[in-house]
């Protein structure tokens, strides 16, 4: 790699302690995100992509804990620092917008108060000044008026409004890194189309890097520069976008992608995935696709298939390699 | 605003009415009455007082009259104290009832927000447990037994505050606090049950992933959201309070309004009865529009038409 | 993640019984095991105060007096030397009977109000919970303060005045129950099938209710006592020479100083009651909560 990543994950293991059992939602996780791209994670709800994210920030809610795996920011480890320096960390390094905008807005503040926070908090300034750069900033992220809106509170605004007002709650710190929980899926269509577009300008205007996370494989396609596919709590591929659509290697990617509508074909032919995400708290020794794995052989039973190098950054874990046959 | 205030006062009227009428029956229906009491009085003289006070007259005029009285916001003259009218009781023993009233809200919030807020933040640890074993504590004790055991040691072992009467600030803390506490206790229930609820909020979380600190975090986006159901639970606690006051009022020999009704109740003397029934229904309405209000005023996602 | 959680395990607790969901928090909670001990101790105590107490409750000693506890007289005698511990069991009858038919009393009022108005809702619920709200606001005990002195202080005048208290708030929670059951597929089903609306509500709404039922009646009980106590301590409550707990506390405090153990072991035993049945309550309000329930 010509750079060194931003971040890095390494070996990543963050677990839910239940009643019924230890949860493994992220097994083992090893990601890079490089400086000014952006990274696609995409899976199933439950493949573990949201507490990857969450594990990144450390804001994983009990029952989980991260139990093993660094998290290295420009090399320092995240999961070293005191409570202090991880708060230094939050909002001002790293900023976060999260899945569901109606519920992650404090309906008892105005959001002139909560964007202007991230700089109350992190940097000197007077509250008169952190509002005039919260409007500044709700006008970049496209809130017209935003100076006469500081004092309105979350219920007035749509929920496309209010991802905006999200948005610009993370960039106002001017983060190196960008991470986005399934920005759009609580939004309507029409308005999915308009926060993409945002976080395209966002890219080119403040050159942060960013992590998309979605399961929505047609928004990683316009955005992202790398993808990664996770299941069970794993990553099971990793390639630049346009390798990991035309030419995928582990099954479950396929299978993804067929659940993808292509423009010319038609609706009929679109595949669901049969079968279920494994229950997390009872891996399988061996491949966890196994069951719904249209190729498997007797030996993905047996040993669970490494990460591992299939093409020019591209990985893989998959011990069949179905494209030889075709 | 206005408008919701003035719906509320004109939905109280009936209520009020509905009160004054169903109390009068049941006093009137009731056996006995304020000048059949143990002291033998002679007959004439009955005769004479009971003409005085009209109560010779059917009931339903009677009734009447009692109305008409109330309209002009006079609740009639006490049997029991004859020199006095209800409204000069009223006017004599309410300050001091809601003096006393006042000082133990502030102690129960003082005590009960910040012990809920503690015992929600250290969910499932040691300071919860205590908190909230002291809090079921607290329920389980009586005022009346605690008012006592207080008089006794602060009182007439310590000697730190006087054990009754009324009048000096060092007078009210005793009493202040013996009725504060059961409302400290509910209070440090709701409190730490709402914060919990708050604290697994999706803003929360927001607020954390932007670096705020854990104090900030409690000050500015936690508490908000869950005192409001605290707010709510103080037009109830007002109805307690004045209830729990009558005993207080005994306890510590405080000249209050609960401790005139309790005399005139048990002396017959109707129209004071009456007088304080229908007085404290329209203070609580009064508290519980009050508390409407406010909670309005906190929660921005109500907004007024 | 969210969907992490909900393993078909998790879910379970939601299908338990309840008494499995009581049998649990139990095995779970030692000392909610020794709540229902000392309860259940002073409850039978109680119900067996004919056979157990030495004395009889009215036996007079003037002779003696108020005397401390001795091996003869275990808690003492009062200042007419009646033997405390035998009047404690006794009063303990009296106070428990009161809480439990009060709280039967509200049940009944509070349950049929509740899910009337739930059942039914749109127009007549909103009715009927305006009036409900009204009626928080009424000086309550003030009225029953009157029922008493003017009519009778009798016993079952205590029962129906207290139960008249207490309803409200059983409405309300039976009314929120009453609303979200009522659009359940099986309640659906049966009204399809042409169930008229007492059968729906005696044979499938009621019976799914019952776990907040049980467990608001558990907190309501102690609240009748404290409140029976709190009219006996005015003179309104139970008439000598019987006694309850609340008298026995009452007539205890007037003479606190002089003879602390009066009031020392029938408040020790009213607050191990009240705090036993408080903490079952709660421990059985978390186990049912589905917003407290993720541990």
């Amino acid at each position: 790699m010509p750079e060194s990543p931003v971040l890095s994950l390494e070996n990543l293991k963050t677990y839910f302690f239940t009643r019924s059992g230890t949860a493994k939602a992220v097994d083992g996780v090893c990601l890079d995100l490089r400086k000014g791209e952006t990274l696609g994670i995409v899976g199933e709800s439950g493949s573990g992509k949201s507490v990857t994210c969450l594990s990144i920030l450390r804001l994983v809610p009990p029952p989980g804990r991260i139990v093993d795996g660094k998290i290295l920011l420009e090399g320092r480890n995240l999961l070293e620092l005191s409570k202090r320096e991880l708060r230094q960390v939050r909002g001002k390094q790293i900023g976060m917008v999260f899945q569901d905008p109606m519920t992650s807005l404090n309906p008892f503040l105005s959001i002139g108060d909560q964007v202007a926070e991230t700089l109350l908090v992190h940097e000197q300034l007077s509250r008169r000044q952190a509002l005039r750069r919260a409007a500044e900033v709700l006008e970049k992220v496209g809130i017209s008026d935003a100076a006469n809106r500081l004092a309105d509170y979350p219920h007035r605004f749509s929920g496309g409004m209010r991802q905006r007002v999200m948005i610009a709650m993370a960039l106002i710190g001017n983060p190196k890194i960008l991470i986005a929980d399934e920005p759009t899926t609580a939004l309507d269509v029409t308005i999915q189309a308009q926060v993409l577009e945002l976080f395209r300008q966002i890219k080119a205007d403040f050159g942060a890097s960013i992590i998309l996370i979605t399961h929505n494989l047609g928004i990683v396609a316009g955005m992202a520069d790398h993808v990664a596919v996770m299941y069970a709590g794993r990553v099971v591929e990793y390639a630049p976008t346009e390798e990991m659509f035309s030419r995928p290697r582990h099954p479950y990617t396929l299978a993804l992608l067929a659940t993808l509508p292509r423009p010319g074909e038609g609706g009929n032919d679109l595949q669901p995935i049969p079968g279920t995400p494994p229950d997390l708290t009872r891996l399988p020794p061996g491949c966890a696709f196994y069951d719904r794995c249209p190729f498997h052989e007797q030996h993905c039973l047996e040993e669970a298939p490494p990460l591992l190098p299939v093409g020019k950054d591209h990985w893989a874990s998959c011990w069949v390699d179905f494209t030889a046959g075709r | 605003m206005i408008k919701f205030i003035l719906r509320r006062i004109a939905l109280s009227l009936p209520v009020i009415f509905l009160i004054a009428t169903t109390t009068f029956f049941i006093l009137r229906l009731a056996p006995g009455g304020p000048f059949l009491s143990e002291r033998a009085i002679p007959p004439e003289i009955q005769a004479n007082l009971q003409a005085k006070y009209g109560l010779d007259q059917p009931l339903w005029i009677q009734y009447g009259r009692y109305l008409r009285s109330l309209l002009r916001l006079d609740l009639g003259p006490s049997y029991r104290y004859p020199e006095r009218t209800v409204n000069e009781i009223i006017v004599e023993g309410f300050p001091v009832s809601f003096e006393l009233g006042l000082a133990a809200l502030l102690v129960a919030l003082l005590i009960g927000v910040p012990a809920g807020v503690v015992a929600a933040v250290k969910h499932r640890g040691f300071l919860d447990r205590l908190t909230m074993s002291v809090v079921l504590a607290g329920i389980s004790v009586p005022t009346f037994v605690l008012g006592p055991l207080f008089i006794f040691f602060f009182s007439l072992t310590l000697y730190w505050f006087p054990p009754a009467l009324w009048g000096s600030p060092e007078q009210l803390v005793l009493p202040a606090i013996t009725l504060g506490t059961p409302y400290s206790v509910y209070i440090a229930r709701l409190t730490r049950t709402e914060m919990l609820e708050v604290l697994q909020q999706d803003y929360i979380r927001t607020a954390r992933a932007k670096g705020v600190g854990e104090f900030r975090l409690l000050w500015r986006h936690a508490l908000n959201g869950a005192l409001l159901p605290v707010v709510s639970f103080l037009g109830p606690a007002v109805a307690d309070l004045v209830t729990g006051s009558i005993v207080i009022e005994k306890i510590f020999a405080i000249p209050g309004l609960g401790r005139y009704f309790v005399e005139s109740a048990f002396s017959r003397d109707y129209t004071t009865v009456m007088g304080t029934v229908l007085f404290y229904a329209v203070l609580l309405i009064a508290a519980n529009l009050v508390v409407d209000v406010l909670y309005k005023f906190l929660d921005p996602r109500i907004e007024y038409r | 993640m969210a969907s992490i959680l909900q393993t078909p395990a998790d879910v379970l607790p939601a299908a338990l019984s309840l008494r499995g969901i009581v049998y649990r928090r139990m095995r779970r909670d030692p000392w909610m095991l020794l709540c229902a001990t000392v309860l259940g101790i002073i409850l039978l105590a109680s119900l067996l105060a004919p056979w157990i107490a030495p004395y009889s409750y009215e036996q007079i000693d003037l002779k003696l007096g108020a005397s401390p506890p001795n091996s003869a007289h275990w808690m003492g005698t009062d200042t007419l030397g009646r033997d405390l511990f035998s009047r404690t069991l006794y009063g303990g009858q009296i106070s428990i009977a009161v809480g439990v038919v009060g709280t039967l009393v509200s049940l009944l009022i509070g349950v049929l109000y509740g899910s009337i108005a739930g059942y039914r809702g749109g127009h007549t619920d909103e009715v009927m919970m305006r009036f409900v709200d009204l009626l928080y606001s009424l000086p309550y005990l003030f009225l029953v303060i009157i029922l008493l002195v003017f009519f009778s202080s009798s016993i079952l005048m205590l029962f129906v005045a207290l139960g008249l208290v207490q309803w409200l708030t059983m409405a309300r929670i039976v009314r929120g129950q009453a609303l979200s059951l009522k659009n359940a597929e099986f309640v659906q089903a049966a009204r399809l099938s042409g169930t008229s609306g007492t059968g729906i509500l005696f044979r499938h709404l009621l019976p799914n209710m019952l776990g907040p039922i049980v467990v608001y009646a558990t907190l309501t009980v102690p609240a009748v006592i404290l409140q029976e106590a709190f009219l006996s301590f005015l003179g309104l409550g139970v008439q000598p020479p019987r006694s309850s707990w609340g008298t026995l506390i009452s007539d205890g405090a007037g003479v606190m100083s002089l003879f602390p153990w009066l009031v020392f072991f029938p408040a020790a035993i009213l607050a191990a009651v009240l705090f036993s049945l408080n903490f079952l309550g709660d421990g059985l309000r978390d186990a049912l909560d589905p917003r407290l329930r993720h541990d």
